[in-house]
């Protein structure tokens, strides 16, 4: 009955969500090119953006590996909402000049804009396949995240398989078609759904489980002191300097992660990006909702290991809750892995229609259907990989984002500083991204207590800048600065305010 | 190629330094601040001081982009002015 119940109000949802996605494009879908399809035609609003990029950036971790993390070693899980809030601030510079510059020159994603900067379409396309195996495992990651939600909220009725499954079949249902501005409306109903489930939660849990915050702020601070402070609770190395190291890098590379970029880029308008770097950061204070219930957890279900700990949020809902709301908290959770399970395949499917399949002269132009094709194989490979090989994924997983920071130097040291040399830039890249994959597979990370992803960053850097003043000269590129770099970050100017239709690009009046 | 003139408005978007005040404190001040006592609101201290910390990031945001709009650069909300003085 309970499994019934449970299962028929996240069918419905799951429904619902597709729905929504193909909403999103009704009269919108002709002749609207890829353009339209990977950035929702540079049309999206303050109140979108803010709801895609809150959408896309609260992931199944939050859910399960924020509490998991909160539940097995305490404060080291709160890198998450410094890099985050950090990485807002950071973007309120790097996210309009991405979009000024994306604008300008008609470029849909990071490695389109790596294959204007250098102009070189291969190196494009070289960096489209190296963000794809940095981003496979997201995608994995989501699906799997979403598996274990959607069978512990049935009450096992839906086995692993098939909640694999519907997790990519809802997914690629609505994102083919709609692309950026569907996963923007299902971004609607998930953020909905999160503010509601979990301030629900914030307030019920402790009130059920303890009588109230106060007594359970001070169980957790009478028993569990260890799991309050840096290091954590036997986090084995994740102390202070790894937290600084990692929030610094993380909050580099959340600005050019290319799901972030694919969010700067569907901007109506530069201020739509800077209001949100005003806004987003209050997102964050829902994270502190899953990793105070992890330490809640502790009390209520001790014992978890291992991959169970991730389930500490949902061991409470299914223990407390009836069976509809734990179909409405499932929804939430599903959704937190759809969403950017969306954007994930919406960004891989660009990246391969426009810089690498679209650089064959005889694809060239389709590249709206080429994305969309890889949108379904990249997608597919993910979901075949979870079945048969989960352990690959999850390896490449451990490198995906310090493996992503190494594209900060190319990118945006290359979009300020004219004399970064192609050849500099791909020296540090591969400089930085070999130093990360020796100590990561290696078992160094952190490496003397420090984030192996900022070893690799001050590798590539130091590599970048050696080769650019000592290896050879950039030769044969006779286009101007303005050309070249973001220098113009569009300020907004009178009338900006009205909307779609700023299209001047250069001068001041 | 030609010389590089600077980006337009770097030199006066000093209020940008606002954007740093996230990392001082989230980072900076960490060796202070990890520790259990006092609590406040019940929050154990380093808990507490974080979520302050992500309720003053909107606020250094806020003050940075307060500074580039007083650079005369854009009036917001639309108004009538025709941009650059």
């Amino acid at each position: 009955m309970n499994a019934a119940v449970a299962t028929a109000v996240f069918a419905a949802f799951m429904l619902l969500t597709v729905v929504l996605g193909l909403l999103a494009v009704r009269g919108r879908t002709a002749g609207g090119g890829l353009t339209e399809w990977s950035v929702g035609g540079r049309s999206l609003g303050t109140v979108f953006i803010w709801v895609l990029m809150a959408g896309e950036s609260y992931t199944s971790f939050s859910y399960l590996g924020a509490a998991g993390w909160g539940y097995n070693f305490g404060a080291p899980v709160l890198y998450v909402v410094a890099y985050m809030s950090c990485g807002y601030a950071v973007g309120y510079v790097v996210g309009p000049m991405l979009w000024a510059y994306a604008r300008r020159h008609g470029l849909v994603g990071i490695t389109d804009i790596v294959a204007h900067r250098y102009r070189r379409p291969w190196l494009g396309a070289a960096v489209a396949v190296l963000a794809t195996v940095c981003l496979l495992p997201y995608i994995q990651l989501q699906i799997t995240g979403m598996g274990v939600v959607v069978s512990t909220l049935s009450y096992g009725t839906i086995s692993l398989d098939w909640a694999y499954f519907i997790g990519f079949a809802v997914t690629t249902g609505f994102v083919v078609v709609s692309g950026l501005r569907g996963s923007a409306w299902v971004s609607v109903l998930k953020d909905i759904l999160v503010v509601v489930t979990l301030g629900f939660l914030a307030v019920y849990v402790p009130l059920h489980y303890f009588g109230g915050y106060g007594p359970f702020l001070d169980r957790v601070v009478a028993e569990k002191p260890q799991w309050l402070t840096f290091p954590g609770h036997a986090s084995n190395g994740l102390g202070q300097t790894w937290f600084v190291t990692t929030t610094v890098i993380n909050s580099l590379t959340v600005v050019i992660f290319p799901t972030t970029v694919a969010g700067y880029l569907g901007a109506r308008n530069a201020d739509a990006l800077r209001r949100n770097a005003m806004y987003l950061p209050f997102y964050n204070v829902l994270l502190f909702v899953p990793m105070l219930l992890g330490l809640a957890a502790l009390f209520v279900v001790p014992g978890l290991t291992g991959a169970d700990s991730n389930l500490a949020l949902f061991k409470l809902v299914v223990d407390s809750l009836p069976a509809w709301a734990v179909g409405v908290i499932g929804a939430a959770a599903a959704l937190s892995s759809i969403v950017p399970m969306a954007v994930f395949m919406l960004v891989i499917g660009t990246m391969w229609g426009r810089s690498v399949l679209g650089a064959v002269p005889r694809l060239a132009s389709r590249q709206k259907l080429w994305s969309q094709v890889v949108v379904v194989a990249a997608g597919a490979l993910a979901l075949v990989l979870t079945y048969t090989a989960p352990t690959t994924l999850v390896r490449l997983s451990l490198i995906s984002y310090e493996g992503m920071a190494q594209l900060v130097p190319m990118l945006l040291l290359g979009l300020l500083w004219r004399r970064l040399t192609m050849y500099a830039a791909v020296s540090g890249l591969a400089a930085g991204f070999t130093v990360v994959c020796v100590l990561v597979f290696g078992g160094h990370d952190p490496v003397w207590g420090v984030n192996a992803g900022i070893v690799g960053l001050a590798v590539n850097v130091v590599v970048a800048l050696a080769v650019t003043w000592l290896g050879p000269r950039e030769r044969g590129d006779d286009r101007p600065d303005a050309e070249v770099l973001a220098l113009d970050d569009e300020f907004p100017r009178a009338g900006e305010a009205a909307g779609a239709g700023t299209a001047e690009a250069h001068g001041t009046r | 190629m030609q010389t590089q003139s600077p980006p337009p408005g770097s030199r006066r978007r000093s209020a940008l330094l606002w954007l740093l005040l996230p990392y001082v404190l989230f980072l900076l001040v960490l060796p202070a601040v990890n520790r259990v006592t006092p609590t406040v609101l019940g929050l154990p201290f380093l808990f507490f001081w974080m979520l302050l910390a992500i309720l003053l990031t909107p606020v250094s945001v806020w003050l940075a982009r307060r500074g580039d709009l007083r650079r005369g650069h854009g009036r917001d909300g639309g108004g009538t002015t025709g941009g650059c003085p």
